[in-house]
């Protein structure tokens, strides 16, 4: 209705008893809004201290397991990247999820594993695009065979997103649950599950293939 | 509304941004992969390394994910700028501590001077990732809400992508010219 047309109301004509019951149900909306939206240097901090434990757990195991390195000359090439891809489609899909959920229709559930479902597949195609080029760049620079880096950046991207992705969407939804900003708190779990979980992966392939 | 569109709007560009910046993401690895001999050598760099890499990672997420947040004003940015000024020298610290307290029980042999050097090199690495990644996401962010696109397909990866090659540019430049 255009506002020039409403009649106008006179503010005290309006019981006291709805004003009350509007002005708390505005205020919690907004603080509710103003909690999933906000920066916390808390959050942000206890993320990192989360990332801190659980790469360098992942530093340690790829610091005794260093030799596995040097089987496949392209897997310090591929292991940043690869993580990097998957962390930030991580991100994108737990992002999405939090943006959007409140303003869609029709089932949630459905949407989310529709959500997961594309990512992966996105995930996937861009771990075997990133093994071609990674593969080029072995056989240009590290005398590598093509092939296998395909097959090592395809392999761990695929087992690597599947594992990850439905544990990032669930832990979008609990953090929204817990009435915290997904956008300070599952940056962290991405990295730290994607940059440790890539490597494991990684490391283990590498030491089968060859 | 349509709840088939919940993330990646359009298929076919987010599997051509994922696969460009994780194939620009590949610069970094050339790069370690170049000094691998040198790195395998300096424990501490090698078990911070996933850490280094996944910490630059978050930062570029948090930043990426606030400013391109439709609901985010700019006392929400400026919020954002003192969290990371907090928190940088937080995390560089954290990396660290650790890293130096495992090599030592590794039985690497930790000196004053390399002490210094490497608690130099983290924090400068984390401040100049953090300010180039602020930076990029707000020119980016502010070019892709003029273009009507979705700045969460795009913004998060291209600067998760950024952030990642710059720290693992500092890291080989680091184990090849300043350890």
């Amino acid at each position: 209705m255009d506002p020039k047309t409403q009649p106008e109301i006179d503010i005290d004509q309006v019981p006291i008893t709805s004003l009350e019951r509007y002005s708390t149900q505005w205020r919690a909306l907004y603080e509710h809004k103003l909690r999933l939206h906000d920066v916390s240097i808390k959050q942000i901090i206890l993320g990192q201290i989360f990332t801190l434990l659980v790469a360098m757990a992942a530093g340690v195991f790829l610091a005794e397991n260093r030799s596995a390195l040097l089987f496949i000359g392209t897997t310090l090439v591929l292991y940043p990247a690869l993580a990097d891809m998957l962390s930030s489609n991580a991100a994108v899909l737990s992002t999405s999820i939090h943006h959007d959920i409140d303003n869609l229709s029709g089932s949630k559930l459905w949407a989310i594993i529709v959500a997961i479902a594309k990512t992966m597949f996105v995930s996937i195609l861009a771990s075997m695009i990133l093994g071609v080029f990674a593969g080029l760049v072995g056989v240009l620079f590290f005398e590598t065979a093509f092939l296998e880096t395909v097959r090592l950046a395809t392999l761990a991207g695929a087992i690597s997103g599947l594992i990850g992705m439905p544990i990032m969407a669930g832990a979008t939804l609990i953090v929204r649950n817990m009435q915290v900003n997904p956008d300070d708190v599952t940056a962290p779990i991405e990295t730290a599950i994607f940059n440790s979980l890539t490597l494991a992966v990684m490391l283990f392939i590498a030491s089968s293939i060859t | 509304m349509n709840h088939i569109t919940l993330p990646h709007r359009s298929l076919t560009s987010a599997i051509k941004t994922s696969s460009v910046a994780a194939s620009i993401g590949l610069v970094g690895g050339i790069g370690l992969q170049f000094v691998t001999k040198d790195i395998v050598l300096l424990v501490p760099l090698l078990i911070a390394l996933p850490a280094i890499n996944a910490m630059a990672g978050d930062f570029a997420t948090i930043i990426t994910a606030h400013i391109g947040d439709p609901e985010a004003s700019q006392q929400t940015i400026n919020k954002l700028l003192k969290a990371m000024v907090a928190s940088v020298p937080v995390s560089a610290a954290g990396v660290v501590a650790v890293s130096l307290f495992i090599a030592t029980l590794q039985g690497y042999e930790v000196t004053r001077s390399f002490m210094y050097l490497y608690s130099w090199f983290v924090f400068m690495s984390f401040t100049v990732v953090v300010a180039v990644t602020v930076l990029s996401s707000i020119v980016l962010n502010k070019i892709l809400v003029d273009k009507k696109m979705n700045s969460d397909d795009v913004l998060i990866p291209i600067s998760n992508v950024l952030a990642s090659v710059l720290m693992l540019l500092c890291i080989a430049l680091a184990a090849w010219r300043l350890f």
